[in-house]
């Protein structure tokens, strides 16, 4: 039999060891419902105007250097509506912005990944799936300095080339299409100090690996939903300080991060306000009645219902249930700590939690039929493909002609793309290797979600009929 | 002697970076003055790839032939060869062409020509370096260029490029005696194609050019005045380009090309800034005579220079995908950086086998100088 001694030893030694493993208290989520926070509140409107022509990356090439370079193009394609002064002279993704020295400088903005062309129009929010990080970015930046005589021009390219020459290979991905901002911000944390957000060249903690994970850009008419911004159900209570993490190349102080941080909440609240594009093209309304049956049975207790009573239940479905790619979510639970420890030690902290959990939320599903490819990852190039995973391609590519965009197929909901009968080891040329989405890559898996396997061919059709009306 | 009154009258009024290539290739007998490398040969082979101004697309056969819209053009063989008795030599020898100011019409004498054409020639032996030069402007024929079949010369010297398509078959001859033929069949490599391992895309409007990678060369050189039978292996370099590109202000580029052996070549790059900071950027091509082509990238390989200065000729480069890990260091009695470039010997191995190989360094940017001979 135990004596007291014995059995008061071991409750200290148990307390001693739940301590330890609590040394991050809060900071990792169990699989379930994620809880609501409040967000801060702001103007739409502002927020709009702030989204368009306000500069949240504060470094850049100087307008010269871009502009002989560019040339004179005229007003740039796609541009939206409300682009003011320089900015409606300068493609969507850039934003003009004058440094403290007086230098007219172009920096890129959110909508680089968070805005795409959709039948013709520029759709702000809608993630893009088409945007190509396999470039290495160094000898274009370069060649942008390359003509500046010493002066505070030079000094502010030098600032930006530095900085991008620290996290290019942080940022490059081998598949055009996905997107690698989280590994990004991950690179950015790494050479900061955290109280003071002061620069480092030199890592302060261990960078991420060099060989992001794939990730697919949400679309942002989801956040109005979701209380947690990442697949993962991190982020978690305010909202508007993860969303300026990623674009924090040059924010070396909290004075500029809270002045950010300030202006940005309206761009939240402009967010918010976002909703998706219509199905453009014909619908089978009977056959989506029936399909809107087989979600509410099959798919509504995860992915929320629609319509004016229409609830979403914000759940992180544990890996082991959704089966779906678990690396992006692994490497966020078990080997971030130290980007755990940095965020909460932040200004970026003060207001929310991280709390990655091991699994992934299943989102809401308004404008699914604009977001392919499908899963985190986008592994899934269309939803019929999503509903069938026997019919997944494990090698595709879009089928696209240069930089123009596939055609969208009405049949299967997503892009056009060709089945390929090897991946990237069998390409000829890196030209080629970029545009092969290879499932059989760390990360890039394709496995999983395969719950509309258990439906009758019929029902399956019936139901992507009935998301095309989300 | 040269006429080099009437030359420096002529050159006075042309702009100064011709002066400075001029400045170079003045004076037949005395060792040639430093010159602005960004203003002179460089900028007809460095700056050939320099971002803002990539090569553009390469079309054979066509190309192969001269380009005298150009302002600048170059071909050039280096090689290693050795005599019946072993002793080896690495071997340069190259012509330039530079389009001047438009002379008047009518010129104002037979003398005067918009062209200059400057050869020179460099052989590393056991017995020291010998270099030699020939220069003339494109009248009289005393140099010139020819389209087809391609043929370029100076004064006593005649390269004939062959036909434009594999196989290659090159000659090159000169009045005392020395001839030289290359022979191959490996796929040209586009300096386009080099370009890109660096993420720059090419453009039509660039300077262009292309290597012929692995030839074999055989012929008969002068040693110590005496004809001596060689053969060996070597490439050949043929680059033009408008002449205002210029290598980018505050860019330094360094153009590595290696014989690994008999059957392997690697044509590297790299960029990086002249002024302290930001991260170089270098790239690779291996061919190989079967005529496979394989790039590598920036983040493919690590290639290092081990020593300071404007004309490093110590680098250490690993590509992992080839396991290949070597050490470049200068060529034995090399005497630094002429005409230009370092040659350089390649130890190391690659996929297990030891490699003994041979190459040439070259870098230039802004204020940098090509010495020549006797500098």
């Amino acid at each position: 039999m135990m004596r007291w001694r014995d059995r008061r030893c071991w409750s200290w030694m148990l307390l001693a060891l739940a301590l330890a493993g609590c040394d991050r208290p809060g900071e990792k989520a169990e699989a379930g419902r994620i809880p609501a926070a409040e967000q801060r509140p702001g103007d739409p409107v502002r927020g709009r105007d702030a989204l368009l022509n306000r500069a949240v990356v504060t470094c850049g090439p100087p307008h010269a250097a871009y502009a002989a370079r560019a040339g004179a193009g005229g007003a740039p394609a796609l541009n939206p509506a409300g682009r003011t002064g320089r900015n409606a002279e300068l493609p969507y993704m850039l934003t003009a912005h004058v440094d403290p020295a007086g230098v007219e400088l172009v920096t890129s903005n959110c909508l680089g990944c968070h805005a795409a062309p959709l039948e013709g129009e520029l759709v702000i929010g809608l993630g893009n799936e088409f945007l190509d990080l396999t470039a290495d970015p160094l000898v274009a930046i370069e060649a942008l300095g390359a003509g500046l005589a010493p002066g505070p021009e030079r000094a502010a390219w030098r600032r930006w080339a530095d900085r991008i020459g620290r996290i290019a290979d942080y940022m490059m991905t081998d598949t055009i299409g996905v997107n690698s901002a989280n590994n990004l911000t991950l690179a950015l944390m790494a050479h900061r100090d955290p109280q003071t957000l002061a620069w480092s060249d030199t890592p302060l903690i261990a960078p991420p690996p060099t060989r992001p994970l794939p990730v697919s850009v949400p679309p942002w008419w989801h956040l109005a939903k979701k209380h947690a911004v990442f697949y993962n159900g991190e982020g978690r209570g305010d909202h508007v300080r993860y969303m300026i993490l990623a674009s924090t190349t040059c924010t070396d102080s909290v004075a500029e991060a809270r002045a950010i941080d300030a202006w940005f909440v309206d761009v939240r609240a402009y967010l918010a306000t976002l909703r998706p594009p219509p199905y453009p093209y014909p619908i089978d309304a009977e056959l989506a009645r029936v399909g809107e049956r087989v979600f509410a049975d099959r798919c509504a207790s995860c992915h929320g219902t629609q319509g004016a009573d229409g609830r979403y239940p914000n759940k992180l479905v544990a890996l082991g249930k959704v089966g779906t790619d678990p690396a992006l979510a692994r490497a966020a639970f078990a080997e971030s700590d130290r980007f755990l420890d940095w965020f909460h030690d932040s200004f970026y902290g003060e207001l929310g939690r991280s709390r990655p959990g091991l699994g992934y939320v299943a989102p809401p599903l308004d404008g699914i039929w604009a977001t392919a490819p499908y899963l985190h990852n986008g592994a899934v190039p269309t939803l019929a493909d999503l509903l069938e995973s026997g019919a997944r391609p494990a090698f595709w590519r879009h089928q696209r002609s240069g930089q123009a965009l596939p055609e969208y197929d009405t049949e299967r909901l997503g892009w056009r793309y060709r089945r390929l009968a090897a991946g990237k080891s069998a390409a000829m040329s890196w030209a080629e290797r970029k545009h092969i989405y290879d499932t059989s890559l760390h990360g890039y898996g394709n496995q999983g979600h395969d719950f509309g396997d258990r439906l009758a061919p019929a029902a399956r059709r019936a139901l992507l009929e009935y998301l095309k009306t989300l | 002697m040269c006429g080099r009154r009437a030359e420096r009258r002529y050159l006075s009024r042309i702009r100064l970076p011709v002066l400075a290539l001029v400045g170079l290739l003045g004076g037949c007998e005395a060792p040639p003055p430093p010159v602005e490398q960004d203003a002179a040969l460089l900028a007809g082979v460095a700056a050939l790839l320099a971002p803002g101004a990539v090569p553009g697309p390469l079309d054979l056969p066509a190309d192969h032939g001269t380009h005298p819209s150009q302002g600048l053009e170059l071909w050039r063989l280096q090689a290693r060869v050795e005599e019946t008795d072993g002793r080896a030599h690495l071997l340069t020898l190259g012509v330039v062409r530079l389009t001047l100011a438009t002379p008047p019409d009518p010129p104002l004498s037979a003398w005067r020509g918009d062209r200059l054409l400057w050869g020179w020639s460099q052989r590393l032996g056991p017995v020291g370096v010998a270099f030699e030069q020939r220069r003339a402007r494109a009248v009289l024929g005393l140099a010139g260029t020819r389209p087809d079949p391609p043929r370029v010369w100076v004064r006593d010297w005649t390269l004939a490029l062959g036909p434009g398509r594999p196989p290659w078959r090159l000659r090159f001859e000169d009045a005392a005696g020395r001839r030289l033929v290359l022979a191959g069949g490996a796929p040209a490599l586009g300096l386009a194609r080099l370009a890109a391992t660096l993420g720059a895309e090419a453009t039509t409007a660039g300077p262009q050019g292309y290597l012929l990678p692995g030839l074999s060369v055989s012929g008969q050189l002068l040693v110590d005045g005496r004809p001596r039978a060689v053969e060996g292996r070597a490439w050949f370099e043929h680059l033009w380009a408008g002449g205002g590109e210029g290598a980018g202000v505050g860019l330094r580029l360094t153009r590595l090309t290696l014989q690994l052996d008999e059957a392997r070549t690697l044509a590297c790059v790299e960029l990086r800034r002249a002024e302290a900071g930001g991260r170089p950027i270098p790239g690779c091509v291996l061919v190989t005579d079967d005529g496979q082509v394989r790039a590598f990238r920036r983040r493919e390989l690590r290639l290092e220079a081990q020593e300071r200065g404007t004309h490093p000729a110590r680098w250490r480069l690993e590509i992992p995908a080839l396991a290949l890990a070597v050490a470049l260091a200068p060529w034995e009695d090399a005497p630094g950086p002429i005409a230009p470039g370092v040659a350089v010997r390649v130890a190391g191995s690659v996929e297990g086998r030891v490699i003994d190989g041979w190459g040439w360094v070259e870098s230039g940017g802004p204020g940098q100088r090509i010495r020549g001979e006797g500098e």
